[in-house]
């Protein structure tokens, strides 16, 4: 009987010593240290899309160039030049939902489609976007493809002559 | 005979013993807890490694923006500005984000005469950056050649006494440079429309309101 105690005490005391290698206290280490790699990769990607925007702005704040700047998931737009605003302007976005996972970027005006004020267009790529009159159906766009923006026809002929072919946009999604 | 059995039953305690002791040495033997731990250990360097590298990214990248954005801070001056929307004939007055004045407004004609000389004018309002170089309280008109041309006129010389028309450009005018400026109109009812030879046509509140705050050396954005 005691000789029985003694071999369970030994085999206790074994799987106890196993137990102290440090094997747990290094899996909770790697999880804390894969959450923070986690965490740290998103904020460099955040920082470095903020970067690219920044870039952006110091590039456009000394050229002679109006340029748009479109937030997306806002609806809101601007018309800059040299870092100054001229004109502000709301867009509901028509047609289909944004695709999420449309990164924020430059694009540039390589169309201008003139005719009456509700027929005007422009067309930045890439990717694809169109600025159109709210008074044309997406279904009515030459286009149908990429992503339509709706503007007032103010705002449009402001935006329209304002901008040449080659003129630059930054999304902002 | 109580011995004996006891005695089988104890060896064969020992042996089951013997046997777990066994299987528990082998699979943590010396040899293999270390390769276990070299190899978690080499995991977690590695991804320690990787996380201060990220650190050291991050870091770097706060610093250019900070620094990035101070730039920009600087290349900003928070003075007012006016934007003439051509298309639109509206005038606004900004400063930062903040609209301080919007006004109707006339601009150029877009219109083209020519004189029998073959002298011709294009009255568009000028686009581009501009400045207030001047300001001017009641400001005199004097009449250029094409607004002669304009109405079937002989030209008078350049220093005739007739060219000189008060009380029709309001009681103010900003001057942007080469003929044009930002004043006031006889013809309230077609603000809002193209019909001036180019300069900026206002109404008279807005022009007082323009006028007392905007300075000379106040950028001019017209497109």
């Amino acid at each position: 009987m005691v000789r029985e105690k003694h071999g369970l005490a030994v085999i206790l005391l074994s799987f106890l010593l196993m137990g102290m290698d440090g094997a747990p206290r290094e899996s909770v280490d790697n999880r804390q240290l894969e959450e923070r790699q986690t965490q740290l990769a998103a904020r460099v990607e955040t920082l470095k899309k903020e970067q690219a925007f920044l870039l952006f702005q110091r590039t456009l704040a000394t050229a002679d160039s109006k340029y748009l700047i479109l937030d997306l998931q806002a609806g809101k737009g601007m018309l800059k030049y040299r870092g100054r605003t001229l004109r502000n302007f709301n867009f509901p976005l028509a047609g289909k939902p944004l695709p999420a996972a449309l990164s924020n970027g430059i694009i540039s005006l390589t169309g201008k489609l003139d005719g009456s004020p509700g027929r005007r267009q422009l067309v930045f790529t890439d990717p694809l976007l169109t600025i159109q009159s709210k008074h044309v159906s997406p279904s009515k766009a030459k286009s149908k493809q990429g992503i339509h923006i709706a503007l007032g026809t103010k705002d449009l002929s402001a935006i329209f002559y304002a901008l040449e072919v080659g003129s630059l946009a930054y999304i902002l999604n | 005979m109580r011995s004996e059995e006891c005695g089988v039953r104890s060896e064969q305690f020992g042996k089951m013993i013997a046997a777990v002791l066994l299987s528990v040495l082998l699979a943590f033997s010396p040899s293999q807890a270390a390769h276990q731990g070299a190899s978690d250990s080499v995991d977690l360097e590695l991804l320690r490694a990787k996380v201060a590298a990220l650190e050291k990214e991050a870091a770097a990248l706060e610093e250019q923006n900070q620094g990035l954005r101070r730039m920009l801070k600087e290349m900003e001056d928070d003075a007012p500005y006016i934007v003439v929307d051509t298309e639109n004939n509206r005038l606004t007055l900004r400063q930062g984000e903040q609209v301080l004045l919007t006004a109707i407004v006339g601009t150029g004609s877009r219109q083209f005469i020519e004189e029998e000389t073959g002298r011709n004018w294009y009255f568009e309002s000028p686009l581009g950056s501009l400045t207030v170089l001047g300001k001017e309280r009641n400001p005199v008109w004097i009449r250029p050649d094409w607004s002669y041309v304009e109405e079937n006129m002989p030209v008078p010389a350049e220093n005739d006494p007739d060219r000189i028309v008060r009380e029709v450009l309001g009681k103010y005018a900003l001057i942007l440079g080469n003929g044009y400026k930002i004043h006031g109109t006889k013809y309230t009812e077609l603000l809002g429309t193209h019909f001036t030879h180019g300069c900026i046509s206002v109404g008279d509140k807005d022009l007082e309101k323009l006028y007392k705050t905007v300075k000379i050396g106040t950028k001019v954005y017209i497109y």
